[in-house]
């Protein structure tokens, strides 16, 4: 009742704005504090990214035809989402090879074991996808969100049970390469439950879909990530197999020359 | 090798001494066919590697691989077909129609090769490694002006190659910044190849500067002595970063020899990747020792050339590559390499099928268009291949 009651404040809160170039302002919570957009992203921000992390994780790609292929890796991250390292450890035709992302994903390294050598890509390719999953780069180092996205409160909808902001943000000139996202975010734990992703038109032509959510080392966290790329109707399945966050992780961790050390 | 393959078969039958051990590899087989003018021949190719990597300690570890070869089919070449007829003439005038046996090339039948074995260890921010070793430089993608350590195939510019016995020294510092000391041992000081570079990671950029003091071997088949060992100075650079979007590099050379003229070798290329998931790479390498003309190149540059002395004959040449990615499984490639000068060309189209999560299937192929005389033209050895990799 006090939930249906809170939807209407805020539903009215919305249209009283609607129109004036309000409605991208403010928000409502739980605790009946008016957020931002920004303020939103900003505790997404907080809520997603750990001081510090190591985790295992599997991606389970679904091909169009319903063939599956299956990555393993390990990663780390620091200061948030600011240095990242993947390794893949599985299968072992691409055991070993790595992907550093430093400056919030802006510089990112790639590693091959058998030539040796680690070369720096431009930020187009992180548009690729991820060893042919739904994956690109952009979206495994999605960086900041307060920075790197702006936009409006549409509404809230509700996700699982859970009430959530669902919010319409477009990239900054540092943003990734998508035309827009829409996300749903729990208003509860600040994590995102639902993200859809444009590349020009009316449709989104990709979903991101989170749940399964634990609470590891005090911070809840979603376990499966599901990604359908909702045009070639293909889906990369991602879970985390073990994590553990404010890892002490050296910074020598994350540069270049690491990369190539075994 | 024999004891190699024992100390193998040693450390696979009693796990316990193989705790650290990690056995890793790859199955390649390659069935060929060849078109030589009208005729067309078949070869077979299996390729067997066996990576093995081992922690000693916290802080060094032991990694090598070997690669066992077997040919069958099309062993034996003449490298003198791969040559215009007005070079192949030139050479019987002056040795006579039995310069034809000197050019007899043939694959054996079996080969095992050790391609890598290094200790690695580390201090801080140091890092050393000897033995036999990759050793990638510059960042180029088909032509390398600062690479003296690998002969790229300019049809398969990232097929891995065999390492250098080599001592490495790195000193780290910043994200991406660091010195490398490189010496690959000759019989001499002065026969001895030795190497330097700094890198630093500046707003976005890699950028870096190497100076190489390569000894490498010359071949004057009109020389008594045809292989003599000469030294010389190089100077290079390079960056790689982006503009907008665009992936950007350079990479340049100024080399400087005894018995030889200065010259110098640059590489700029760019690259994308539109939001369709095709990607595009582009590149352009000029050689200033190279000629403007076919009917320029000499008779000891096209042997350089088919002998791998010299790895091009023109001054300017670009290469295009556009791939795309069909489905998740299907990956589609044409490149095209040309020399500017004499116009001709290779394409190289190539399709690669994931068949399953250690398996992959390729289809590809070489052809060869120009005039006789020309580089790409007169290597008549239009080709096409099917290879299956299947990974350990």
């Amino acid at each position: 009742m006090k939930t249906t009651k809170y939807i209407s404040m805020l539903i009215l809160t919305i249209a009283c704005f609607a129109g004036t170039g309000w409605q991208s302002a403010l928000a409502k919570t739980g605790e009946s504090e008016d957020l931002t957009v920004k303020q939103i992203l900003e505790k997404v921000d907080e809520a997603e990214a750990a001081p510090s992390s190591q985790g295992r994780m599997t991606q389970v790609i679904t091909t169009t035809g319903g063939q599956e292929r299956t990555l393993e890796m390990i990663s780390y991250t620091k200061d948030g989402t600011d240095k990242q390292l993947m390794r893949y450890i599985g299968p072992a035709r691409v055991k070993g090879e790595s992907i550093l992302m430093l400056n919030d994903g802006d510089d990112i390294w790639y590693y091959s074991p058998r030539t040796d050598r680690a070369r720096k890509i431009a930020s187009h390719a992180k548009k690729k996808k991820v060893m042919g999953s739904d994956f690109t780069y952009e979206d495994m180092g999605s960086g900041n969100m307060a920075s790197k996205y702006e936009g409006n409160l549409i509404g809230q909808a509700k996700i699982d049970k859970k009430i959530c902001y669902h919010l319409e943000l477009t990239p900054t000139p540092e943003g990734p390469s998508y035309a827009k996202i829409q996300i749903w975010v729990d208003q509860e734990t600040f994590l995102t439950v639902r993200v859809d992703y444009w590349e020009k038109g009316t449709k989104p032509y990709k979903r991101l879909l989170l749940s399964d959510i634990e609470v590891i080392d005090g911070r809840p966290t979603p376990m499966k990530y599901v990604m359908k790329n909702l045009r070639e109707h293909s889906e990369t399945r991602m879970e985390i197999k073990e994590i553990k966050y404010n890892v002490d992780l050296p910074d020598k961790l994350f540069t270049e020359r690491n990369l190539k050390r075994r | 090798m024999k004891k190699m393959l024992l100390m193998l078969c040693v450390i696979l039958i009693f796990p316990g001494s193989a705790q650290a051990l990690e056995l890793s590899g790859y199955y390649e087989g390659q069935v060929t066919g060849w078109k030589f003018g009208d005729r067309l021949n078949w070869q077979a190719i299996n390729r067997l590697r066996l990576d093995l990597e081992s922690d000693l300690g916290s802080n060094a570890s032991l990694a090598g691989n070997l690669v066992a070869m077997t040919y069958d089919g099309l062993v034996q070449f003449n490298l003198l077909d791969f040559l215009p007829e007005s070079a192949v003439r030139e050479l019987e005038t002056w040795l006579g129609p039995a310069v034809w046996d000197s050019f007899n090339y043939s694959f054996n039948a079996t080969q095992i090769t050790l391609d890598n074995a290094f200790v690695s260890w580390y201090a801080g921010p140091f890092s050393f490694r000897l033995g036999r070793q990759q050793l990638p430089w510059g960042t180029g993608y088909a032509w390398n002006p600062t690479d003296v350590f690998n002969v790229k195939d300019l049809l398969e510019p990232t097929y891995e190659k065999p390492g250098r016995d080599a001592l490495k020294a790195e000193w780290g510092f910043g994200e991406a910044g660091g010195i490398t000391l490189v010496f690959l041992p000759g019989a001499t000081w002065q026969d001895s190849t030795r190497a330097v570079r700094g890198k630093m990671h500046v707003s976005g950029f890699d950028l870096s500067l190497s100076v190489i003091d390569e000894a490498y071997t010359t071949v004057d088949i009109f020389n008594p002595n045809p292989e003599q060992r000469e030294t010389r100075r190089i100077f290079g650079g390079d960056f790689v970063g982006q503009v907008w979007e665009w992936g950007v590099w350079a990479e340049g050379a100024w080399l400087d020899g005894p018995g030889e003229e200065e010259s110098w070798q640059f590489v700029l290329g760019t690259d994308n990747t539109f939001s369709w998931q095709t990607s595009l790479l582009v590149e352009y390498f000029h050689d200033s020792a190279g000629s403007e003309r076919a009917s320029d190149y000499s008779l000891a540059a096209w042997l350089d050339l088919v002998q791998g002395v010299r790895k091009t004959l023109g001054q300017d040449y670009v290469m295009l590559t556009v791939s795309h990615p069909v489905t998740a499984l299907w990956t589609a490639t044409i490149s095209l390499v040309m020399n500017m000068n004499d116009q001709s060309l290779v394409a190289v189209p190539q399709v690669v099928y994931n068949f399953s999560d250690n398996l992959d299937i390729t289809l590809s192929g070489n052809i060869f268009t120009g005039s006789a005389d020309s580089e790409f033209g007169a290597l008549q050895a239009t080709n096409g291949y099917l290879r299956l990799k299947a990974y350990f």
